[in-house]
């Protein structure tokens, strides 16, 4: 269950055009746009699913980098605090 | 100094990325093909080629309208040029094993783990400390009130003429590993290198002294 | 507890806010603006920062500090650094740098002159110079302790001076003093790179000496065998590398270093020669004892009594016995604040000393016991220059009738001037000041306010005495404060600081301390200048002339108490302070050689002494022939200073004595606290550097994962941790930064608005004075 933050880098003409094809993409939240750079954020259920978000957003016309930020994943949920290992080694 | 195989392999575990191969050919910093203003003398040549290699003298030189589009992401990690990147993906506090995927440079389906160029240092979080600490993020604590202004990246390293070798614009001491950081994978076109099979760097590549010489009175 | 979609979105935000503070400024515009690597100044300094003592070379552009590099050529780092290092220019440039003098006024700080706050704060001395104070610091360059000991012990005479050293080293004074008859260390750095075999006594180096952690285990990745044994009362980031994990009950070091030394006189394993030669045993109360009467007070600390006390296992006390009984192993000793801040920490100290007495493992290469040191000039200035409320430079005291003399010569005080009557050691002068027995105190360098224990008790009633504060950033304490002065960082002035292998290091002034800060020795000279004007009388020396006057290298008056004087460029006080102070540095074989010869090394180990060709050379290990030149030819290793016969050390018969405060049924944990690699002391340079607050923003509470459960607790709940003294709230870290035992927690200090000494106790060793941060007793309630 992923969640990335994304630098995208464009090319400053086609900012706005960008942006608006990467919000119709599923999964993807424009947070922000300075200048020629979109902060985006990704939600998907997967973690192929987000990986495909970035190569899909890597090949928009205009797009020079994609850069994650920040990558939240998690498989499974802890529900209880782990059990301590021994506290020494033993001879 | 090793030179480094490219090592491509299955996810097999949830390590983290934060580079992804660059752009396609098309968007390219500036490319030669959709410049008008470029006045070339032999045109058929110039006009295909994507990479520097087939760029005449004066593009070579030319660094006007080039954006270093690296360097933004690099600085945000650096407290100044040759200070200690901090750890740009979440780590926690219990995790200690980075040479995991630093060891080597890993490739996890388009995204590139660098190897770090120094080893044999074992205790990294002496020196790399987390950007951004995840679980306080969001807090007001996170924002800092500083006047600091750090030594900037070089852009590239001088060239004596248009065809010379650039000169390494850093100290080569924690970076002995040239490859580690000039993968022939790195995404961005101004770090990555484009002639891997050459081994012998420092053969052409000669330190900037200018740049990176500490003498101290 | 969070919903799944509410913590789904508050993790979106945590990324988008990730990315949002990756951009930073639009660096096209500032590209321009901005240093380039061209043309910058490079100059040498030692870092700011701990006990270590790292070389650094400082990056400088358009008078101001661009870039901090480890120096290649020191032999305390040869180019490493560790975070905070690499960061320590970033501690000059905090948007909220005091910049200029203030007094409070109706109850709120307003911006004086100079003059108004000089004037202001001799006034006050001259109506009670009795009970005024100097609370200084292990980061006080030698020039700035020097100078405040002529104010203190030469002007007021009231000898109320003590350093926050006393609540870091005191512990590991006393025990040299006591077993060696000198104060500091034998050995040196070298031995990191000799030993095969280091056990750490309480002590986290990885991440508060970062760089000797590496220096060792660095070699270890080169292929070397090194066995790391960690004796320790939590798991933390140096216990990843050792090979033995030793947990023990607090307090118990003291029983399990005699068990060592039961086991080595049991099996007659110890050092026979060594210990016939050079090891004298006394009683705990001072009483000669033989050998046998030694091994027969050992017999209680037998493996069997020891393990049951300690909970380490018979097996790895064994283990211990070995490694020391083996001659061929050369075992290192490290040890810090586990030892040092400690109830019976002169004891520990003494205790860890015997065991290689014993052993005979002392002054050999790589194998030795190294007290390490926490702050960057407690060695250099606390402990040389002697600014203890009992003490005067070069390890004289004031009880001494021939010490003070010395030192009233070379100041050229009034004969009789020092004050034989030791004045208050830091607990003490708290405890002083909040009763009101203690008018006014002078704080430099240091911020009690956070940073001692019992913070209800010690700083009651400090916000209605004259408190003068010398900071460079608003702090906890500056907020009690009734003048604050703001005053030059590190390279903003020229110093000198000492580390823990005695290396002195120099350093010249780089840059302009912003707004109107200056230095902490201009503002002391200062004030003692206008007590001479108002005609304080203890501020004339011998011959009517002002006590704290400053001779240049022609022996012209330098007049020191005008900045623009003090400040011009040619003129260097510190060098003249130092040169001065280097005479008093002989009697105890400290010797420092002239100032210039700093300036052309990369700090030197003392003694440092002049070879016949004008070279100077240093030490490396003292007590060694050979290395040490007062080491008598054919002597081996002999401890010269020692009060017995100029050459033994005394084993003390130090027994286990229990903590003050125990876990009991109302408070069931024991709190230690302490420090992180990010931050400094109370993180008041740190947590102003971008990196380094953002790597570790705020405190939180370690717990063991098996207490957690019990409790029902999670990573990231609150606590309230309360003990006899105060309360606290924390957020919960789990399997984090360190893994405390079972029924303890862990807290760090640096958090200025967690102030976990509100918690701590302040007992403290009768002998050091020195109050243990490290155990009491808690209870640790889940807030919903």
């Amino acid at each position: 269950m992923p969640i990335t933050s994304l630098l995208i880098r464009t090319k400053a003409e086609r900012t706005a055009a960008i942006a608006d094809e990467a919000a119709l993409l599923q999964g993807v939240e424009i947070a922000e746009i300075r200048n020629d750079i979109i902060v985006a954020v990704t939600d998907t259920a997967t973690r192929d699913e987000d990986k495909g978000l970035w190569d899909t957003l890597e090949q928009i016309t205009g797009v020079l980098t994609v850069d994650a930020i920040y990558h939240n994943f998690e498989d499974v949920l802890d529900t209880e605090a782990p059990e301590m290992i021994s506290q020494e080694t033993e001879q | 100094m090793n030179p480094l195989r490219l090592v491509t392999a299955a996810i097999t575990t949830a390590a983290l990325s934060v580079w992804f191969i660059g752009c396609g050919s098309e968007a390219a910093l500036v490319t030669v093909s959709d410049s008008t203003d470029y006045i070339v003398e032999e045109s058929s040549t110039i006009k295909e080629s994507s990479t520097a290699e087939g760029l005449s003298a004066e593009t070579s030189l030319s660094r006007d309208g080039f954006v270093f589009d690296h360097l933004p992401t690099r600085e945000s990690r650096r407290a100044f040029y040759t200070a200690p990147p901090v750890i740009p993906h979440e780590v926690g506090d219990g995790d200690r094993e980075c040479l995991t995927c630093h060891l080597q440079e890993k490739k996890f389906a388009g995204r590139l783990a660098m190897a770090t160029p120094h080893p044999e240092l074992k205790n990294c979080q002496q020196c790399h400390v987390r950007g951004a600490s995840p679980e306080f993020m969001g807090s007001k604590q996170l924002s800092v009130e500083t006047d600091w202004i750090g030594l900037k990246e070089p852009t590239e390293g001088h060239r004596a003429h248009a065809f010379a070798p650039p000169m390494v614009p850093h100290r080569e001491f924690l970076r002995e590993s040239c490859l580690t950081c000039h993968s022939a994978s790195h995404p961005n076109e101004n770090m990555r290198l484009d002639h891997p099979e050459r081994v012998n760097c420092q053969q052409c590549h000669v330190q900037d002294k200018a740049k990176t010489e500490i003498i101290v009175p | 507890m969070m919903t799944d979609l509410s913590r789904r979105t508050f993790i979106k935000r945590v990324a988008q806010m990730a990315a949002l503070a990756a951009l930073g400024p639009m660096l096209s515009e500032v590209y321009a603006a901005e240093p380039l690597a061209d043309d910058l100044d490079w100059q040498k300094a030692p870092c700011r920062f701990c006990g270590t003592g790292c070389g650094v070379v400082v990056g400088l552009k358009g008078g101001r500090v661009v870039a901090v590099q480890g120096d290649i050529n020191s032999p305390v780092n040869r180019g490493l650094l560790c975070a905070k290092g690499y960061h320590a220019g970033g501690a000059l440039y905090g948007r909220d740098r005091l910049t200029s003098p203030q007094i409070r006024k109706n109850g709120k700080l307003v911006d004086v002159s100079w003059d108004e706050a000089i004037d202001t704060i001799a006034k006050h001395i001259n109506e009670k110079p009795d009970t005024f104070s100097i609370y200084g610091s292990g980061q006080w360059t030698i020039g700035e302790g020097y100078t405040a000991m002529k104010f203190i012990k030469g002007g007021l005479r009231n000898n109320h001076i003590d350093p926050n050293a006393r609540l870091c080293m005191a512990s590991a004074v006393v025990g040299f003093i006591k077993t060696f008859g000198v104060d500091e260390p034998s050995g040196c750095y070298k031995d990191l790179d000799e030993c095969d075999t280091v056990i750490t006594w309480g002590n986290n180096w990885a991440e508060m000496h970062p760089m000797l952690f590496s220096r060792v285990f660095n070699r270890r990745s080169a292929g070397e065998k090194i066995t790391y044994i960690d004796l320790a009362t939590r798991r933390t980031r140096s216990t990843d590398a050792a090979d033995h994990y030793m947990e023990f009950v607090p307090q118990t070091d003291l029983a399990i270093a005699n068990c060592i030394c039961h086991q080595l006189l049991e099996r007659g394993t110890y050092d026979k020669e060594f210990v016939n030669s050079r090891v004298v045993f006394k009683t705990n109360d001072g009483k000669p004892m033989s050998l046998e009467e030694y091994k027969g007070f050992l017999k209680d600390y037998n493996v069997k009594a020891v393990s049951e006390l300690s909970g380490i296992s018979e097996g790895n006390l064994r283990l211990l016995g070995d490694t020391f009984s083996d001659p061929k192993k050369k075992v290192l000793s490290l040890w810090c604040m586990g030892m040092n801040q400690h109830t019976r920490g002169t004891w520990i100290n003494n205790l860890v000393y015997n065991v290689h007495l014993l052993a005979g493992k002392i002054g050999k290469p790589g194998s030795t016991p190294l007290s390490l040191t926490g702050q960057p000039s407690a060695c250099g200035t606390c402990r040389e220059v002697g600014t203890l409320a009992h003490a005067l430079p070069g390890g004289r005291v004031v009880k001494n009738a021939d010490h003070r003399k010395h030192v009233e010569d070379v100041w050229n005080c009034e004969p009789g001037a020092i004050n034989p009557k030791p004045g208050f050691h830091t607990v003490r002068m708290f405890e002083g000041l909040a009763s009101g027995e203690i008018t006014g105190m002078w704080v430099q360098v240091t911020n009690p306010a956070q940073t001692m224990p019992n913070l209800h008790k010690n700083l009651a009633h400090a916000e209605d005495r004259f408190l003068v504060v010398s900071d460079v950033y608003p702090t906890v304490t500056t907020r009690l404060a009734t003048v604050v002065l703001p005053s030059a960082l590190w390279v903003e002035k020229n110093g000198v600081f000492g580390n823990t292998e005695r290396r002195t290091q120099q350093w010249f002034k780089m840059v302009n301390p912003p707004g109107q800060a200056r230095d902490d020795v201009w503002q002391m000279i200062a004030v003692a200048h206008r007590l001479y004007e108002l005609g304080y009388e203890n501020m004339k020396d011998r011959n009517g002339n002002f006590l704290l006057s400053v001779y240049d290298d022609a022996g012209k008056e330098i007049e020191a108490w005008k900045w623009e004087v003090f400040n011009d460029p040619a003129v260097n006080v510190d060098k003249a302070l130092f040169n001065e102070y280097r005479q008093l540095t002989l009697l105890k074989h400290k010797d420092i050689a002239p100032y210039d010869v700093y300036v052309k090394s990369h700090g030197l180990t003392w003694p440092v002494v002049q070879r016949s060709d004008g070279t100077w050379k240093e030490t490396d290990r003292r007590f060694v022939e050979g290395e040490d030149p007062y080491v008598p030819a054919g002597e081996g290793i002999s401890f010269y200073m020692s009060k017995v016969d100029k050459k033994s050390a005394i084993a003390w018969a130090r027994p286990y004595e229990a903590p003050p405060e125990v876990p009991d049924a109302e408070f069931p944990f024991w709190l230690c606290t302490g420090r992180v690699v990010e931050h400094w002391h109370s993180g008041t340079m740190t947590g102003r550097i971008k990196e380094l607050h953002q790597a570790m923003p705020k405190a939180y509470v370690d717990m063991n994962p098996q207490d957690a459960k019990r409790m029902r607790l999670r990573d990231g709940d609150w606590v309230q941790i309360t003990s006899r003294r105060g309360k606290i709230k924390l957020q919960v870290s789990l399997l984090g930064r360190s893994i405390p035992a079972v029924g303890s927690i862990f807290v760090p200090f640096f958090d200025e608005t967690k102030l976990i000494n509100e918690v701590t106790l302040d007992e403290y060793c009768p002998m050091s004075k020195e109050p243990d941060y490290k155990k009491c007793a808690v209870k640790v309630e889940k807030l919903s």
